[in-house]
């Protein structure tokens, strides 16, 4: 007789939500500063030539940058488990809007190899001159650049209804949901202002981010650390279920 | 057994497993067959990776094998998400969340190839661009064309790496299930000879209708 297998417990479904964020978080950091320097503004030669002596170190951040997105798959799962007990509509829009940023990155990690493509100097490539070739790379750059707001509108939005439900909840700390809904609030301000004040946009960016990171970062921990308080969540789940 | 208990239950007699986990098989094996005509058979009869000129000449002369193999490629999207969704369903018992999670990294990988389908048909658009695109030179638009030819096979490279992903989680879920033989799901893991296997069993076998439905009301 097979054991019965039973439904996997909040606490390691919290835990996993929030060591996957924590990967996530790293992931996105290495993959940005592996690749960030490299790119040098308004120099295609120099950003083509930096490219090509660190290779490795493009496609390290390239990596990253898909690790950070697949784990975060796993974070908006074990988060909308972990938060279905507060509000189950709510908590399945929050994961829906996290997928379709994860989806956006898509088209990030696709643009992110065209200068891969373009700077080999492949056979077929003659018709254009080396020059051009360069700039054709900076210019996917530069469009790759732009998917990170547009995805930031979405992951932003997925933050200030899951710091709602956390703050809503009586089994995780309110401070950390309050702490996460300003954070994603910023994640959206930052986008716009970057769409449509490009001249202003990026100078909110150091002011803006550390304060998402705090907001993602400690609910990360908790989760990771502490994870959920499992007697109220129970008692919030079978509530729910009245 | 509580009232809900008893009315998930009679849903679970409704649809049968055995039924589910057939056309689960069934899309398998079209979803693998469409990806591998799309974009191995078609593409490796008419690009030619190191003759841009050749590429074109090819594509051009064979517009509708082209254009085939381009909704060949999309179909697999479709195909690959109803797996998905039946899977989803088949491993709920098992572990709720990692079929989730499955299913989502599953849907992931379908936009992956969505947006792969995209940089498929683009060449056409480059290629029959005339007098819009006559500030390039001819041979600039061929070199295009097949660089946009190579960026599909990235993202579609891309999405693989999502599906491998999903196999993964698929295998776990075999493994960790008693209605389908853990040997699969070993194989599955190890995905190749997994995925021909369970495609099989599936077809074939389908799943243990009674074991199933133990577990599906054992795991709520």
């Amino acid at each position: 007789m097979t054991k019965p297998i039973l439904e996997v417990s909040p606490l390691s479904q919290a835990r996993a939500a929030g060591g996957l964020w924590w990967l996530c978080i790293v992931a996105g950091i290495v993959g940005f500063v592996a690749g960030a320097p490299l790119i040098v503004a308004n120099d295609a030669t120099a950003t083509a030539v930096n490219i090509l002596a660190k290779e490795s170190l493009f496609r390290l951040g390239f990596a990253a940058d898909l690790i950070s997105g697949l784990s975060y798959v796993g974070v908006t799962v074990f988060i909308y488990y972990v938060l279905k007990p507060v509000s189950r509509s709510l908590s399945l829009l929050g994961a829906f809007f996290g997928l379709a940023g994860v989806a956006i990155g898509g088209a990030s990690w696709v643009i992110h190899l065209a200068p891969l493509l373009l700077l080999h100097g492949d056979q077929y490539l003659t018709a254009f001159t080396t020059s051009q070739l360069q700039a054709m790379s900076l210019a996917a750059l530069n469009l790759q650049l732009q998917v990170f707001p547009i995805g930031m509108v979405f992951f932003g939005i997925q933050c200030i209804s899951i710091g709602y439900l956390v703050a809503r909840s009586r089994f995780l700390p309110s401070i950390l949901g309050v702490l996460l809904a300003i954070g994603g609030t910023c994640y959206v301000i930052a986008s716009f202002a970057n769409f449509l004040t490009p001249s202003f946009g990026p100078h909110l960016v150091p002011f803006i981010m550390p304060l998402a990171l705090i907001g993602e970062g400690s609910l990360g921990l908790w989760l990771l650390v502490k994870g959920v308080n499992v007697e109220r969540w129970k008692e919030q789940a079978s509530a729910a279920a009245e | 057994m509580s009232i809900t208990a008893v009315t998930r239950m009679q849903r679970i007699t409704e649809a049968s497993p055995r039924f589910k986990a057939r056309m689960a098989g069934l899309s398998y094996l079209l979803g693998s067959l469409t990806s591998v005509f799309g974009q191995m058979v078609v593409l490796g009869m008419l690009v030619v990776p190191a003759s841009a000129t050749a590429t074109a000449a090819n594509i051009l002369s064979h517009e509708s094998l082209f254009r085939l193999g381009f909704v060949t490629s999309l179909m697999t999207v479709p195909f690959h998400l109803i797996w998905a969704v039946l899977f989803y369903g088949l491993f709920k018992p098992v572990n709720r969340s990692v079929s989730l999670l499955a299913g989502f990294v599953m849907l992931l990988g379908c936009a992956m190839w969505a947006l792969s389908s995209l940089f498929q048909l683009a060449p056409l658009l480059v290629l029959q661009g005339k007098s819009s695109l006559s500030a390039f030179a001819p041979e600039q638009l061929e070199a295009l064309a097949l660089m946009l030819v190579k960026l599909n096979a990235q993202a579609y490279d891309i999405g693989l790496v999502f599906f491998g992903f999903w196999c993964v989680l698929i295998g776990y879920l075999i493994f960790r299930s008693t209605f389908l033989p853990r040997i699969i799901g070993m194989l599955e893991v190890l995905a190749g000879p997994g995925e021909t296997s369970l495609m099989l069993w599936l077809l074939v076998k389908g799943v243990n209708e009674q074991r199933w439905k133990g577990q599906a009301s054992l795991g709520v």
